[in-house]
């Protein structure tokens, strides 16, 4: 730390920034393996068959093995390409990707960059997808490509708007939209005031935007397989074409990490030391029957709850748990649903979802302004009901 | 759009693809897999199975059952059987100088065995015919024996009564013959000739049923041959269906859960 | 300057949705479809002159290749042509005609759970099409046991058929799922309690399903008629016609079932038919199987070693998987059909593409070409 300290404010800023950068690429790599590997297995599994088995511990190394393949394989350059669009598409899809991670927080200040507007750079971040897209699909002067390209871009933009709404109830209920904030307002909550619950509304609209805005089943539109061929990167070939899939998996993996964060209560879960604290209490009978065993397990889980790294290390563990059950309901939703043709897409966004999100807030909003009213009054009538409106408190 | 109709569609919507959702569900958690894991293990082949046609062998004598009849290349539609031949200035029988099918034509559709009047051919359980060359696809004379040695058997079949009786493709279980047991009377699978006059020794696993035939062929000589066409065709189903009934469902136990 | 122009785009011969080998020419205003025209073969075998050169068993495992995915159809088909062609000189034994009728349903089955699941494939449901493949992998190991082949049977004989059921095939009425594939009432018991209120609650129930097929390229009943439509695109469109009721061959006049019509002609109606096509035909399989258990007998009539028709023309049509199946056999007396010509329903289905499509979406021309189930085998022969 003091060597740490002695270093130049720039050489900080510069070193943990490089540090940082690095753990948030890893990170992201490790999501995309496991999700891909997941992917495959789940769609096994739902339609009664094993998925990959050969390679390694039942099949679950294939995903390096498919890495080293792609990497080993022909870069296919096709010759009437717009030749830097096309070079550079798949890295911008790559980039804007991991960039999302930046803001998720792991544990309380474990977080690459706290940024105030949280929200809004994840709906700036989420924008540049179209690009890449866009300019995959123009510089491959490709048919399929540009259909593909055109729907995306139609796609992502008209459901990045319904996002946004679909966050600002989340927005309102914290009163800030940095994404930290966001997640001690759940923990003082508690469990039942995770914004999953007086935010319902919000959570489904913000759930079939994001899937939309992923490109996911089923509204892959941009890259519709029995329409479509591939959509926007049906000219790639090799490790080009893995950075749509590494760009697809890592987008995947934060924005589930970004629905735990606002809706699930990110990282807030009882840690090792509130585990082992409420372990010695219920050893002890609650105080009926004191033991040494059940007080020595209290004491070590006081002594603990305090300890940043354990924490951190709780944090991180709830934060990919919800994580992964986001993932797990994306693909399960994937092997299940047909596609919807675009039109219909473009009426659920700008017809259902986005009036749905509009009054979300208002609901929100009412209900906050009764609530608020009401806060200090002592309820006598209907006080379930009353007590109800606490949650939009 | 009325606001009750679109509240109710909304719900119809989420309603149906919950239901989807549930299925998928339990499919993933309670249905087992259905995976054959392929080179390891095999489905069931069952008794009547049309692989590659191949060529038998008369295990008492060792010679191959063809006579170079012409029936099967005729029946055949799309011309896949080549016989040449020629006639023995000795014994006036017809000898068969190549016998190939061109497996990369052939549609596997029986016609050459149901056309055989000598119970010769049989529709084999080999369906691993891929090669690298295409021309290895060419199954010549001693491939096809080869491949027909585990139909062969040391007993008479009975060509002429079994036709009309049961499918001649139902062969009699398979059978652990081996190359050695190709007597190669005409020299044709490379090793020299055997002399004239030479009685073959029956393997000790076909001994028995030669001493049946025998005894049943001294006693009745003439009444013989009905019953014995008669007997023969659940005698003959129920071992070729049994093994591979057991080793179907031992591979299925293996392949049902991973 | 600013110029618009229509994309013309080849989807196919090599796409993932084409069905085979079909190259359809599509005009596209941004996603609208103006113009459609399919370009077929690229499968042609020669079916009709080849036959010319074979004699009339031979032609059987042929006709197997030109509709694949209900090879015994076709064979069905062809074999009661010749029959007929014969007169009074050949008589089909009873067993025969009721293992036929079993098996041409059972491969109904197979061919329509295939278009159902590739249909569901083409619009992005990829599970639907896997479960049907394990579904029709069980009727294809029942095939297999019966017949020698699991795709292509070349089971059926001018006469009869070539071999009876083996032993313990049929089973009892109370076969469960665990003997699907070994049984084949272990089947129709698993099918219709598992496979077909699977698919009605899976697909047929699903919203988004509804939304991309309901009202996307209706057929209406006069331009049905007027296209030569059959089967199940004909009666998607609310005509009720089918050659197993209105015109009865072999022995369906004993056999009891409904024909499910639908009333709009879209490509939902389409679907839906099929759908409970299949449960028509379970229950035609059922009433076989009873009459099977009870009757043994010959299933082979006494036929000459060589077929010689006499002189003769028969135009012979059955209800096919997919639509009207005919075959059209001239013989001059020798033993090779002097000409055999096949009606195939996919040839005649695919000519609607140019009048169905325009005017839908891009995703709609794959709906529309699920819907009508072709089979470019059978489309270029």
């Amino acid at each position: 730390m003091e060597w740490w300290n002695s270093l130049p404010p720039t050489a900080q800023v510069w070193l943990g920034g490089i540090l940082k950068g690095s753990l948030i690429l890893v990170w992201g790599l490790l999501n995309f393996a496991i999700c891909l590997m997941l992917e495959r297995k789940i769609s096994a599994w739902i339609q009664n068959r094993v998925g990959p088995w050969r390679v390694g511990l039942w099949g679950w190394i294939q995903p390096i093995a498919d890495l080293i393949k792609l990497w080993v394989k022909e870069y296919i350059h096709p010759n009437n390409v717009d030749k830097w669009l096309y070079l550079i598409a798949p890295f911008i899809g790559f980039v804007t990707a991991n960039l999302v991670w930046l803001i998720v927080p792991f544990g309380d200040k474990f977080i690459a960059t706290d940024l105030e507007i949280g929200i809004i750079f994840i709906a700036a971040v989420t924008g540049y997808d179209v690009i890449a897209t866009f300019m995959a699909g123009w510089g491959s002067n490709n048919k399929y490509s540009l259909l593909g390209a055109m729907r995306g871009a139609a796609q992502l933009i008209s459901y990045e708007i319904t996002m946004v709404m679909s966050l600002i109830g989340v927005v309102m209920m914290a009163g800030s939209l940095r994404l930290s904030d966001i997640v001690l307002a759940q923990q003082e909550r508690g469990f039942l005031g995770w914004f999953l619950f007086p935010q319902a509304i919000g959570f489904i609209v913000y759930l079939i935007a994001s899937l939309a805005e992923l490109n996911r089943a089923p509204f892959d539109l941009a890259e519709a397989e029995q329409e479509l061929v591939a959509g926007h990167h049906t000219e790639y070939s090799g490790m080009r074409w893995a950075m749509f899939m590494l760009a697809e998996y890592i987008h995947l993996a934060a924005w589930s990490a970004i629905a735990a964060t606002l809706f699930l209560g990110g990282w807030s879960g009882p840690t090792l030391g509130q585990v082992a604290a409420g372990l010695g209490n219920v050893l002890n009978g609650f105080g009926a029957f004191v033991n040494p065993v059940g007080t020595a397990v209290a004491d070590w889980g006081m002594s603990i709850m305090g300890s940043t790294v354990l924490n951190w290390i709780a944090g991180v563990f709830w934060l990919v748990l919800k994580t992964y059950f986001f993932i797990f309901l994306a693909m399960w939703i994937r092997w299940t649903l047909p596609r919807v043709r675009i039109d219909q897409l473009m009426d659920l966004g700008w017809k259902f979802l986005l009036p749905v999100s509009l009054f979300n807030i208002f609901l929100t909003g009412t209900l906050r302004y009764v609530a608020v009213t009401f806060d200090g009054l002592p309820i006598s009538i209907g006080s379930f009901t009353m007590r109800l409106l606490g949650w939009w408190l | 759009m009325g606001v009750t109709n679109f509240v109710g569609e909304a719900w119809r919507t989420g309603k149906s693809i919950a239901t989807g959702l549930k299925i998928t569900f339990r499919e993933m958690m309670f249905r087992p897999a259905i995976t054959v894991f392929y080179p390891d293990q095999r489905d069931e082949v069952p008794p009547w199975f049309r692989g590659i046609p191949v060529l038998k062998t008369d295990l008492r004598t060792g010679e191959y059952k063809c006579t170079s009849c012409m029936q099967c290349a005729q029946a055949c539609p799309v011309n896949v059987i080549t016989i040449e031949w020629h006639q023995d200035p000795e014994t006036r029988k017809k000898v068969c100088d190549r016998f190939a099918i061109d497996m990369s034509r052939c549609m596997l559709c029986n016609f050459c065995v149901e056309a055989c009047p000598f119970d010769s051919l049989v529709m084999g359980y080999d369906y691993e015919l891929c090669k690298v060359d295409p021309e290895n696809l060419v199954f010549e004379f001693e491939d096809l024996l080869r491949l027909g040695l585990k139909y062969s058997s040391a007993e008479e079949p009975g060509p002429k009564a079994k036709r009309s009786e049961t499918p001649p493709w139902v062969f009699h279980g398979l059978t652990n013959a081996t190359e050695d047991d190709i007597q190669d009377v005409r020299g044709y699978l490379g090793r020299p000739p055997l002399p004239k006059g030479y009685e073959p020794e029956l393997k000790p696993q076909f001994q028995q049923k030669q001493a049946e035939d025998e005894t049943a062929a001294t006693v009745e000589p003439e009444p013989a041959a009905k019953p014995a066409a008669e007997a023969k065709p659940e005698a003959e189903a129920k071992p070729a269906a049994a093994p591979a009934a057991q080793a179907g469902s031992t591979d299925r136990e293996e392949a049902g859960q991973p | 300057m600013e110029r618009t122009q229509e994309l013309l785009v080849n989807m196919g011969p090599q796409h993932p949705s084409t069905h085979g080998v079909l190259r359809l020419m599509v005009k596209l205003d941004g996603e609208q479809v103006t113009w459609c025209e399919p370009d077929i073969g690229y499968l042609h075998r020669c079916f009709e002159k080849l036959s010319e050169q074979k004699t009339y068993p031979q032609v059987i495992p042929f006709t197997d290749r030109t509709d694949y995915l209900a090879a015994l159809l076709n064979e069905m088909c062809y074999v009661e042509a010749v029959e007929k062609l014969f007169g009074d000189a050949i008589v089909v034994p009873e067993r025969a005609q009721y293992i036929r009728v079993m098996m041409a349903e059972l491969q109904r089955i197979t061919s329509h759970l295939l278009a159902l699941g590739s249909m569901a494939m083409d619009l992005g449901a990829v599970t639907p099409f896997l479960y049907c493949w394990r579904d029709r992998e069980k009727i294809y190991s029942l095939f297999e046991r019966i017949t020698g082949g699991r795709m292509l049977y070349n089971y059926l004989r001018i006469g009869g058929v070539r071999n009876d059921l083996p032993e313990g095939i049929i089973g009892t009425p109370q076969d469960g799922e665990d003997k699907a594939d070994k049984t084949i009432w272990g089947f129709i018991n698993y099918f219709d309690a598992y496979v077909y209120p699977q698919w009605k609650e899976l697909v047929t129930g699903n919203r988004i399903f509804q939304y991309r097929t309901q009202k996307i390229g209706v057929l209406t009943a006069e331009q049905a008629i007027a296209y030569a439509a059959s089967g199940a695109v004909l009666r998607g469109s609310g005509v009720k016609w089918d050659l197993r009721k209105n015109l009865p061959y072999s022995i369906y006049d004993r056999l009891e079932f409904d024909i499910p019509v639908g009333k709009n002609g879209d490509c939902f109606d389409r679907w839906w038919v099929r759908q409970e096509e299949m449960f028509q035909s379970s229950r035609i399989v059922k009433q076989c199987l009873a009459w099977l258990a009870e009757n043994p007998g010959p299933v082979m009539a006494k036929v000459p070693r060589v077929l010689k028709p006499p002189k003769g023309e028969i135009y012979h049509r059955i209800e096919g998987a997919r639509g009207e199946v005919a075959c059209y056999v001239v013989s001059d007396g020798g033993t090779n059909p002097y000409k055999v010509k096949w009606r195939s329903p996919a040839f005649t289905h695919l000519q609607l593409m140019p009048l169905l499509c325009p005017g839908h979406k891009v995703a709609d021309i794959i709906a529309i070409l699920g819907s009508i189930d072709v089979v470019l085998g059978e489309v270029d022969r």
